[in-house]
């Protein structure tokens, strides 16, 4: 399979602060993945480097084939979506969807003015009076309609009720599985979405700390409540990532290496067993790190 | 068909079996059409690759099978099959379930006898 994206020791400096520090990763054609960083590390710079707004400090990075810094060849067959796009103030949203139509490749007009009429926008419209949750979803229309190979949004549900999110959802796998391409999402409402996707990708301090298929994920680590009696010695040959007291119980976040022995001993010993969320194991991980040593976490 | 998102199982095992209880409750019938990939990934808002990877577990075991140009049909022997295997999982572990399950609330053999024996009374009135 062909690498949409691929990039090798990427490194962007800002001043003195690394927001990419090194990061190496390669992304396959045709998935939907989920990008998921705490903030500040370095997802927006990781999505704006790719999508060739800024050029990095050192390192390689490969887009559609080619280098994505003002090159018009790989910047007419992506799209980066986030909450800062500006448009010229006299523009109409009838008028932003025309220049659409004019700079990305694949751009479906037909399916930009269906959409639009789905959340009640009009092409009269300034996109500058626009509230938020309405920009938030013409600049989604604008994402999906131009049937970019590669398409990068950025919290695309900013402002939006829930209702409206999960309309959003729907779409973009409906129109996914129609027109299979590369999807980035970039969330902080991750758990909501996270069965959309095929992988996720998680950055901390610029770095790739994981890089999994969301099943691999959400099987990741357990999380386990029981009596500390029971669970405290048992939990010290593993690989625990965080842990509450709760009176005479402990709740536990561990990785999950258990074999159908141990799980039969806790299980006996009353000891509750279900899947960590990945949100949750994610933080666990991040905070961790602080300390140093995330090396072990490593997929 | 539902999806729990805190299950233990991996979606993928979710979908199979889901469509599986479809089948054992007729809801889906022999040599008839089962669901699509994409009819299962709209429906549950979930990445087409995991629908097909729960689809393609029951053709693995023989209880869907793919006609050409008309998508995933429903095996012949399919109810009796999944029947098979239920019975092996239910002896195996919802058992042990409910063994550990009596053990924690203090019930004793002979009154979870009498239990089974109310439901089913229950049952048939």
């Amino acid at each position: 399979m062909n690498n949409v994206i691929s990039c090798n020791r990427l490194t962007k400096t800002y001043k003195t602060k690394n927001a990419l520090d090194g990061l190496t990763l390669a992304i396959g054609e045709n998935k939907m993945i989920g990008l998921i960083g705490r903030n500040g590390a370095g997802k927006t710079t990781f999505l704006k480097t790719c999508a060739g707004h800024i050029q990095q400090t050192s390192g390689e990075i490969t887009v559609l084939g080619g280098k994505p810094f003002d090159n018009l060849d790989v910047l007419s067959n992506m799209i980066f979506i986030d909450e800062e796009i500006q448009y010229n103030a006299a523009l109409k949203l009838g008028d932003v969807l025309k220049l659409g139509a004019t700079y990305y490749k694949n751009w479906d007009d037909a399916f930009a003015k269906k959409l639009l009429k789905y959340f009640d926008l009009s092409d009269k419209q300034k996109y500058k009076k626009l509230s938020r949750g309405m920009k938030t979803q013409f600049n989604m229309i604008m994402g999906l309609s131009s049937r970019s190979p590669l398409t990068l949004m950025d919290e695309p549900t900013l402002g939006l009720d829930v209702a409206v999110r999960k309309e959003f959802y729907s779409i973009i796998l409906k129109d996914y599985m129609e027109n299979p391409r590369t999807f980035i999402l970039s969330s902080h409402l991750m758990s909501e979405l996270e069965n959309m996707l095929e992988e996720m990708i998680l950055i901390h301090d610029g770095k790739l700390l994981l890089q999994k298929s969301v099943e691999e994920l959400q099987g990741y680590a357990l999380l386990m409540n029981g009596k500390s009696e029971v669970l405290k010695p048992f939990l010290e040959k593993k690989q625990v990532l965080n842990t509450e007291s709760f009176g005479n119980s402990i709740i536990a976040g561990v990785v999950n290496d258990f074999n159908n022995e141990e799980t039969k001993f806790l299980e006996q010993n009353n000891v509750d067993i279900s899947n960590a969320k990945i949100e949750d194991v994610y933080i666990w991980i991040t905070k961790n790190s602080k300390g140093g040593g995330f090396d072990e976490f490593k997929g | 068909m539902k999806i729990e998102q805190d299950s233990l199982k991996p979606i993928y095992v979710q979908i199979a079996e889901g469509i599986e209880d479809d089948i054992l409750n007729g809801i889906l019938t022999e040599d008839e059409q089962a669901y699509s990939q994409y009819q299962i990934s709209k429906q549950f808002n979930i990445n087409p690759a995991t629908a097909a990877k729960g689809i393609n577990l029951l053709v693995s075991e023989g209880i869907l099978y793919k006609k050409r140009g008309l998508g995933m049909h429903v095996s012949v022997e399919a109810k009796e099959m999944i029947q098979s295997k239920r019975k092996k999982v239910f002896l195996s572990s919802l058992l042990k379930e409910l063994i550990i399950e009596a053990r924690k609330l203090d019930i004793g053999r002979e009154e979870i006898k009498k239990m089974i024996d109310d439901f089913r009374g229950g049952e048939e009135n």
